[in-house]
């Protein structure tokens, strides 16, 4: 194709051609430019987003009052197993992960990150995991096992609906489980390489001048999880291994019958899961870091206490697994130790909060859709932890122990916490992203519509629970006393719906919104110094850093007395081009400013097909299996030698 | 069984419940949860459902599956620390939510020209909020562990003992002392402790359930490859409803049980009724006997075949007439002996008939020695035709019906064969209704 043709005066050839095209799709499948990966990270998670949803939508038509019957029970063990997976590992951790990737180097005062090539690695291989998994359904069936996939139900064959015979019920489960095990280990390859890549990045890549801790909370809050990432994947990698050795070469690990354990799976599985959480939530509150100062005109109300919470919940967060099993029987000192555990890791919380709240206090606050989102998080986020802490008092606990009580907490503290933070966002960041705002009025019917949905299909769930409704269940009987709440929750996702629908309306209708400008929202941190949308180098010229709210400083002077004033003339405004904006954007490209950019790459993508491909071999046998592992191993490797042998685009390095 | 004299206080704490206070504090968790819509409650008369469909025993006397309105000391321990903790966790809630509205009411935009403070932070605050937080966790925090040490302690020695196993998709209980097993009813004295060994080791444990009955104990799970425990007691003779709280596959939600709390006495009278053996029907014996010989004689007659004795001929025409006769015997029997007869041929082999000539004692599926006696079948889902209880016998009985002929469509996954048309083994619907008949009087 001509868009990848090389120069001929090339001295260097590798496996391809290096790609060279800036614009139309080849320039976006082989783009290594972190904001262009950001986007499609953004993007394809929101349409995970849609598909999970919509899995929510069916989970609540089939509960939304007794017997009901608009799914069989495999289906709704599939639907609600597959509605887990997708919110968990393809919508709230990518969606954080868009933000990293678009947000790390800008707010770092850099031009990419360390390894742009690993990090269209990590879109590719978290796409081709998510469309692996999805890919089970023209096969033997979606996952059932739940997300968290307790053994020995996830070894062995259930008895299988009657028309299924007993072969063929073994079959369709290995397939099931080697869907699970396998989508998540290659979801999980693009987790540690992001991980490696934006430790690198924060380590390697800041401004001069930017210090550890005068870097924005996002890109602290990056940081943290980027360690959490590092330590938690290899565990639930370990643990999908072997149970792909389980169900696919009767490997007992977590086999009882075969001297395997049960348990060990479970602390396996949330020795990973509760990092996790984290690695869902610290993104958000780092986004909301960066929002509620703008928007109430103060500095972040005590930046270092909230770094070093983020810090403490990622340690703390190590230590607390096992509240997930209160029980499974672990014994009282266990029990009452991470107990304690688990209410102590309140107390990083809790500084956040009090923070954002003495942020805002003696603010001048803008109720803007990015603010109203910021304060959703703070006040559901809230809710949510107070019900976490309920969990910490074990007795009680094994009463809301696996019941909606427990569903309530959680989805108030990621979709309350997580997504409300991605949302506010979102909107925050769109005119950088794409040089305009979002319409605020749709911006605000979106967050009214999302917030009342939101109360209404979680909060009837505490109730739900302690009145006895377990989770995990495709029916209930009349006369249990679930009607009525049940068909509440079912509304209340409606609305959510709804408010997604404004969502999308909104992202359409504002395309001919006017340019926003560099800085439309007079914020604090360097991203908003340069153009909107940055040029691919970012910045014309890199900043030189020296405050924490560098951007900010540039445009207000600040007296003595912390009272501030504007910059005077040749500082701040449009009337001054010369201003902290203007000379950063000259509007030339990197080659005309003579800046060294990395050169696209097709690598990432070729790479990431290898991993799938092989993956489809383990369902097989024999030949098959072998060429499907051969081709997938090929190309997996083939991929890597190319890559390391890739030449740079540019006539004279 | 060692027995509690009767003014000795049951085991743990005995407060009476607060029920009022449960309803309040419903309320005031609607308002945290921001729904001033809805007014009150949240019990079955308000949200209109027809309690006549719960399975099981008379709905008036079955108890709500309600954590907040605890209804043993078990349960009630548990929910000390609920009332305990619930009303710190509200205050925080308001504590938070008040500023919150405060700020931002006080310190919204009014187009002030003048920017605010630039406030960066305070020590003393930061020291502040980081400790009281933790000294209100302490304080949340001792009882907690006190009762985690409590609840888990060895069990009393006069404690009555279960051994209880979860299997796909039903709950099988053993009563060590009396050696006798029964399934999905958990008889239990009122006022007493009850120790439930939760084991894992057992035949036909298969995957992770967990034993849960909200209204008199929190849940413990019960893991294949080990044995777990859990304590709980009623106040009260009383039906409380059970449930499997851990997804053990297609019918999780159609594995549940019933805790029939009985006073002492009729406690005892339940242990000796399910002691005694399997009713056999009067007239069974001489039929059973008769196929019996016919079965004997043909297998003597296939032997001497096979072998070509010479009195192969004899024995056959002997073992064709012995076959008559059993059939005559049988088609004259009425249809509770045809059914005794059949239940030797298709039950035994998955259920314990105790007694019967042809048990097993398989675990495979429910021991339906007394089968009659309970009050709801196939994990407790649907009301038995023979149940005291049984609000619709007709609807039963069909479903009962239904449940032997085919299975899966009541209940997805169920290990159960189907006897109908199409299924692994065929009973006719004459054989079906035998056993229908039989079983209505296993009581």
């Amino acid at each position: 194709m001509t868009t990848t043709a090389a120069p001929s005066t090339r001295t260097r050839r590798g496996l391809f051609p290096r790609p060279t095209a800036t614009t139309g799709w080849v320039s976006w499948l082989t783009t290594v430019d972190h904001k262009r990966i950001g986007i499609m990270y953004g993007v394809a998670a929101l349409f995970f987003f849609v598909v999970g949803g919509l899995e929510a939508l069916l989970i609540r038509a089939q509960l939304a009052g007794p017997n009901g019957e608009v799914l069989s029970a495999d289906a709704y063990n599939q639907i609600f197993t597959m509605h887990g997976l997708t919110m968990v590992f393809f919508v709230v951790m990518p969606l954080g992960a868009a933000f990293m990737n678009y947000l790390l180097p800008l707010q770092l005062g850099a031009r990419d990150v360390a390894f742009p090539r690993i990090n269209a690695l990590s879109l590719w291989v978290w796409l081709a995991a998510g469309l692996f998994l999805y890919s089970a359904v023209f096969f033997d069936g979606l996952p059932n096992g739940s997300w968290v996939n307790y053994s020995p139900l996830a070894g062995q064959v259930g008895p299988d609906p009657a028309s299924l015979t007993l072969q063929q019920a073994a079959a369709a489960h290995q397939s099931r489980m080697l869907f699970y095990s396998l989508g998540l280990q290659i979801a999980g390859v693009a987790s540690l390489a992001s991980a490696v890549n934006f430790i690198t990045t924060v380590l390697n890549m800041r401004a001069p001048g930017m210090t550890l801790m005068r870097m924005p909370v996002f890109t602290w809050m990056t940081f943290v999880v980027a360690f959490l990432l590092l330590f938690a994947m290899p565990v639930i990698g370990i643990a999908l291994w072997q149970l792909m050795f389980q169900v696919r070469f009767g490997a007992p690990f977590y086999d009882p019958t075969n001297g395997g354990d049960p348990v060990l799976w479970q602390h396996m599985f949330w020795l990973f899961g509760h990092p996790e959480v984290y690695i869902m939530i610290l993104p958000a509150f780092g986004i909301i870091s960066e929002i509620l100062p703008v928007f109430s005109r103060k500095p972040l109300f005590g930046y270092t206490a909230i770094v070093f919470s983020g810090i403490a919940i990622g340690f703390m967060g190590w230590g607390v697994w096992a509240h997930h099993m209160f029980t499974a029987g672990l014994g009282p000192v266990a029990d009452a130790a991470f107990g304690i555990a688990t209410m102590f890791i309140a107390v990083p919380t809790g500084i956040k909060i009090f923070n954002w709240l003495g942020t805002m206090w003696g603010g001048q606050i803008r109720f803007t859709t990015p603010m109203l989102f910021s304060i959703g998080l703070v006040s559901m986020f809230t809710i949510g932890g107070l019900s976490g802490v309920t969990h910490s008092l074990v007795p009680h606990d094994t009463q809301q122990h696996d019941t909606y009580y427990v569903v309530a907490h959680f989805h108030y503290v990621l979709f309350g916490g997580a997504l409300f933070g991605l949302f506010a966002g979102i909107y925050f960041w769109f005119p950088k992203m794409f040089g305009h705002k979002l319409k605020e009025g749709w911006g605000k019917l979106h967050f009214a519509l999302m917030i009342l949905g939101f109360n209404l299909t979680f909060a009837p769930m505490h109730l739900l629970g302690l009145n006895g409704m377990p989770r995990r269940y495709y029916t209930y009987a009349d006369g249990m006393g679930w009607n009525f709440w049940n068909l509440v929750v079912g509304v209340g996702a409606l609305i959510i719906a709804a408010s997604f629908i404004v969502f999308v309306l909104n992202v359409i209708m504002s395309r001919k919104e006017p340019h926003a400008g560099a800085d439309p929202w007079d914020a604090r941190s360097v991203e908003w110094l340069t153009s909107s949308p940055p040029p691919v180098h970012n910045f014309d010229e890199i900043p030189t850093i020296s405050d924490r709210d560098e951007l900010w400083y540039r445009k207000y002077a600040q007296s003595p007395d912390t009272e501030p004033v504007k910059v005077p003339a040749g500082g701040a405004g449009e009337e001054n081009p010369g201003g902290p904006y203007g000379d950063k954007v000259s509007g030339k490209t990197a080659k005309e400013l003579g800046i060294h950019m990395p050169d696209p790459s097709w690598f990432p993508l070729l790479l990431s097909i290898g991993l799938p491909i092989a993956a489809y071999g383990v369902f097989y046998e024999g030949v098959t299996m072998i060429a499907l592992l051969a081709i997938g191993g090929v190309i997996t490797f083939g991929a890597m030698l190319g890559w390391a042998l890739e030449p740079s685009a540019e006539e004279h390095h | 069984m060692g027995r509690r004299p009767a003014d000795t206080p049951p085991p743990l704490d005995d407060r009476p419940a607060r029920r009022l206070g449960r309803r309040m504090r419903t309320r005031s968790f609607l308002a945290l949860a921001g729904m001033a819509t809805v007014l009150a409650g949240c019990s079955a008369d308000l949200d209109g459902s027809d309690t006549s469909q719960i399975p099981g025993p008379n709905p008036d006397r079955v108890l709500p599956a309600d954590a907040l309105n605890p209804l043993g000391p078990v349960a009630r321990s548990q929910d000390q620390l609920w009332d305990y903790a619930y009303p710190i966790t509200i205050g925080v809630f308001a504590f938070v939510f008040i500023g919150l509205a405060f700020i931002l009411f006080r310190f919204r935009d009014r187009g002030q020209q003048e920017l605010p403070k630039q406030t960066h932070g305070n020590t003393l605050l930061e020291i502040t909020w980081t400790l009281v937080p933790a000294l209100i966790l302490a304080v949340i925090a001792v009882p907690t562990v006190q009762k985690i040490f409590e609840l888990q302690a060895e069990p009393t020695e006069d404690a009555v003992r279960v051994t209880a196993v979860g299997k796909q998709y039903w709950w099988e209980f053993t009563y060590t002392e009396h050696e006798f097993t029964t399934a999905s009813e958990l008889h239990i004295p009122t006022g007493e402790e009850v120790y439930i060994e939760l084991d894992g080791t057992a035949d036909g444990s298969d995957v992770i359930h967990s034993f849960w009955v909200p209204s008199l104990a929190g849940k413990r799970d019960i893991v294949p490859g080990s044995v777990r425990a859990l304590r709980l007691a009623a106040d009260e003779p009383g039906v409380y409803p059970g449930l499997c709280a851990e997804f053990c596959g297609l019918s999780h939600a159609n594995m549940r049980f019933t805790v029939i709390a009985h006073s002492p006495e009729d406690y005892e009278a339940w242990v000796a009724q399910m002691q005694a053996d399997v009713s056999l029907p009067e007239g069974f014996q001489p039929v059973y006997d008769a196929i019996a010989a016919a079965e004997e004689a043909e297998q003597a007659a296939s032997q001497a075949e096979t072998d070509e004795a010479d009195d192969a001929e004899a024995l056959r025409e002997e073992a064709v007439a012995l076959r008559e006769e059993a059939d005559a015997a049988y088609a004259d029997a009425g249809e509770v002996v045809q059914g005794a007869i059949e239940v030797g041929g298709a039950c035994v082999g998955c259920h314990a008939f105790q007694g019967h000539p042809d048990n097993a004692g398989s675990t495979f599926g429910p021991n339906l020695s007394h089968f009659a006696a309970r009050e709801a079948f196939a994990g407790y889902i649907f009301d038995s035709p023979f149940g005291d209880e049984v609000e619709d016998p007709g609807l039963a009985m069909e479903r009962l019906r239904q449940w032997i002929t085919d299975p899966q469509s009541l209940k997805p996954g169920a290990q159960m064969p189907g006897f109908g048309a199409g299924g692994d083994q065929q009973l006719t619907d004459a054989q079906i209704d035998a056993v229908i008949a039989y079983l209505a009087t296993l009581e």
